[in-house]
């Protein structure tokens, strides 16, 4: 039963996303086929970056989006263009920027709840700093901005797209491989500790390979929120609880959810085309209250 | 050799001008008018969801300005594709990788204007004089307010919430600065304090936004009844010019 | 054998004392006395200073995967915040699986809560899934930190037997606990801790006498049909 949930949320929102309303092949080609490789592999990236971030950090409500390294990534990307460095190399370093910054706030507090508020603090400065960017540099335009910081899917070149979802591929192989340490982490760092692997270095190298493909995809995809925190719950919840199924099923179900978020944008309001963050946002809370409430219980 | 070669390329020439450009797409209501002022509105196959002209009745919608849907757009099989800087970069390019031809216009002077109107005059109608006639149309309109602005400090609010205001660059302090205005701040738009406002000293604020406007100072303020008259950078802005006019010149 | 030599980390202060083989030790100490620092240093959780040795080799430079089964740990923090089952727990901790996992359960009388969510367990219940995995690794030397502060009295006599079998095996056992009366009734060897120094170390006599140094309040023990307990004075 569950191996089919999984597998139909793996393949039904690419079927719809490319042959929805029978385009022509010149579209399908060179629009529909970048813009599924990059909604798949941005939502893959970061449903496996979630279940890992929340992992490591033991912290149910923990993500890419809610702790700030999506927009970290964001406004480097941001800083990149108006400078004219290439936009990757920017998302990289304010991605793997902001990951220091919580790994810092993780050692100075000790619940996941100011950990959280960090991030949110954290989400909120670099987004005015983007903001802010954009006033100062009057070619881009304001509109630009918020599409970015709200996750707006452009289909990119079929070359750049393949390269990226290859890359989140990859990355996901690298973490499977690594998913040991997932396990022990997320079951606390002593127990991890005594049984044999190192927290620190672990917490580290994770979050660090969890946060490349999402950063790079952030470049070109801007933030997108809430696919990276209730896709792996929802994969747990199926009963996919161990890091070797978690990483890979998270990957596929997190493809899944965004490319049906790019597609609601863009058929749903058509021919206005909605910011994906915006449709998984309208998803994805509704969910998030949900485990925020469930969460809170468990603990209290 | 040269000489069929030249034959070739005159016949290429004429077949552009002959043929080409039956099919156009505008993201932008401002272009989409010019598109109407130089006559070549049924041309038009595509515009934005914004446009509520005359010209635009019965014409397909392919998205916003910042958000076009480039599906739809390849789906009318334009020929051309016009689109002003306010469209995101990786659309344009998404939109020629697709093998489109897209121009793109940045319209903020009257010098922007101008040239985009004589642009596509040429590309659609065939008639190069259409940016200079609109520019002698404009200074004629601007002509008669320089009875009421002449030697006046003036600033163009266009919207109050928050303040933001055309300036002495755009297309709309251009023109009042023909008509002898001093237009204040020195910049194309932006949006500045109510402070800044107050230090400026305008004898006149001219303001065209919705909504209510509570002036900071003790400084006159003419309403003029916000339109797409006046906020398209377009032709449109010669009855822009007009209803600036009766509204400040009055009776 | 543990040997430490000068230990020193956080509220640790050169802390010096030798463990033979098999012996069962009773940390003692009030609340932020450094018990449990103690037996984190002891695992090489921390990065002391000073020297911590088991059977000869210093616990922080072994590889972990023979760390681990030199000294191992039983923690105090039990937030299971995602779910996993009993059995995938010890599995992933320990690498263990099938009949093996089975007959420590068993042994521990959990094998029942096998294929439940360790988070859908009682916190007594959940330090028997913890002790299950020490015993599962099977080390040198076991560090229980407050094993008993979640169970219920039915249960406590029971860690006390487990806790002999490991000392009749040849292990070295040490535990914290708030339950003095537990402790002395198990440990051959007291280790009191009085705001990071060692202020003792020695039998059951000693701790009585020097109890009012290390908690303030004097100790003695009654007996009463072939049973110890100890009260407050």
């Amino acid at each position: 039963m569950r191996k089919v949930i999984v597998f139909s949320l793996l393949v039904v929102p690419p079927l719809l996303l490319l042959f929805w309303d029978s385009p022509p092949k010149e579209v399908l080609v060179r629009l529909r086929l970048p813009e599924l490789l990059l909604s798949f592999g941005f939502g893959g990236s970061l449903a496996a970056a979630g279940g890992v971030f929340q992992g490591v950090l033991k912290n149910p409500l923990a993500e890419p989006y809610t702790l700030g390294s999506a927009a970290g990534a964001a406004l480097g990307a941001s800083v990149a263009s108006v400078s004219g460095f290439p936009v990757e190399w920017g998302a990289l370093s304010g991605g793997l920027g902001a990951v220091l910054l919580i790994l810092f706030a993780f050692k100075l507090f000790s619940d996941p709840l100011s950990v959280l508020l960090f991030g949110v603090g954290l989400t909120a400065f670099f987004s005015a700093l983007i903001l802010f960017l954009y006033a100062l540099f009057p070619v881009y335009t304001l509109q630009e901005a918020l599409l970015f910081t709200l996750g707006y899917i452009t289909p990119v070149s079929l070359t750049l797209a393949l390269t990226l979802f290859l890359l989140s591929l990859l990355f996901t192989v690298f973490l499977l491989k690594r998913s040991k340490s997932l396990d022990l982490l997320s079951l606390g760092d002593e127990t991890a500790f005594f049984s044999g692997v190192d927290p620190q270095k672990e917490r580290l190298f994770l979050l660090v390979l969890s946060s490349v493909p999402v950063s790079l995809f952030v470049a070109y995809c801007g933030v997108v929120g809430f696919v990276g925190i209730v896709v792996p719950h929802a994969v747990r919840f199926l009963g996919f609880r161990r890091g070797t199924l978690l990483i890979p099923v998270s990957f596929a179900v997190g493809g899944g959810a965004l490319t049906f978020s790019q597609w609601v944008a863009r058929t749903v309001l058509y021919p206005t085309v909605l910011p994906a963050g915006v449709v998984t946002a309208i998803l994805g809370v509704p969910l998030f209250l949900y485990i925020l409430w469930r969460y809170t219980g468990v603990r209290g | 050799m040269k000489r069929v070669f030249f034959v070739f390329f005159w016949f290429f020439l004429l077949s552009l001008s002959v043929f080409g450009f039956d099919r156009v797409v505008s993201l932008s209501p401002a272009l989409t008018d010019i598109v109407a002022y130089v006559g070549a509105g049924k041309k038009l196959v595509g515009v934005t969801v914004f446009c509520s002209g005359s010209v635009c009745r019965g014409k397909e919608r392919v998205g916003g300005i910042v958000n076009p849907n480039l599906e739809k757009i390849y789906s009318l099989h334009p020929d051309l594709v016009i689109a002003t800087t306010m469209t995101p970069k990786r659309d344009i390019e998404a939109l020629k990788r697709l093998g489109l031809k897209v121009l793109v216009f940045r319209l903020v002077s009257l010098e922007d204007v101008v040239n985009a109107t004589g642009k596509l005059g040429e590309l659609l109608s065939g008639d190069e004089d259409e940016g200079r006639e609109l520019l002698r149309r404009i200074r004629e309109g601007a002509l008669p307010l320089s009875r009421c602005l002449k030697g006046k400090r003036v600033v163009v609010v266009i919207s109050s919430r928050p303040l933001y205001v055309a300036g002495s660059r755009s297309y709309l302090g251009e023109i009042l600065t023909m008509a002898g205005a001093e237009v204040l701040p020195d910049t194309t738009f932006s949006a500045i304090s109510y402070e800044a406002l107050v230090r400026l000293k305008p004898d006149l604020v001219i303001f065209v936004g919705r909504g209510e406007f509570h002036p900071p100072g003790n400084f006159k303020v003419v309403r003029v009844a916000p339109s797409d008259d006046l906020l398209h950078p377009s032709p449109r802005i010669l009855r822009g010019v007009e209803e600036i006019r009766r509204a400040i010149c009055g009776r | 054998m543990l040997e430490v030599r000068e230990l020193s980390y956080g509220i640790l202060k050169g802390v010096s004392f030798t463990v033979p083989d098999g012996k069962i030790v009773g940390v003692v100490g009030r609340n932020g006395a450094g018990k449990t620092t103690l037996l984190k240093c002891l695992g090489g959780f921390y990065s002391y200073l000073g020297s911590v040795k088991v059977s000869g080799r210093e616990v922080r430079e072994l590889p972990p995967e023979e760390r681990v089964k030199r000294v191992n740990y039983l923690p105090q923090d039990f937030y299971h915040p995602f779910p996993f089952t009993v059995y995938e727990f010890l599995s992933s901790t320990t690498g263990k699986r099938g009949s093996e996992v089975e007959e420590v359960l068993e042994s521990l009388g959990i094998l029942k809560f096998k294929e439940r969510l360790l988070n859908s367990l009682s916190g007594g219940e959940k330090v028997k899934v913890h002790i299950a995995r020490l015993l599962l690794v099977d080390p040198e030397i076991y560090l229980l930190d407050e094993p008993v502060a979640y169970l219920d009295v039915s249960v406590v006599p029971f860690i006390g037997r487990l806790v002999r079998e490991l000392s009749k095996r040849g292990k070295t056992v040490l535990i914290t606990s708030h339950d003095v009366g537990f402790l002395y009734s198990l440990c051959n060897l007291f280790l009191g801790l009085r705001e990071g120094e060692l202020s003792l170390f020695g039998d059951g006599r000693e701790l009585l006498e020097r109890s009012r140094e290390i908690f303030g309040v004097e100790l003695k023990a009654f007996e009463c049909n072939g049973e110890t307990f100890i009260k407050t004075v």
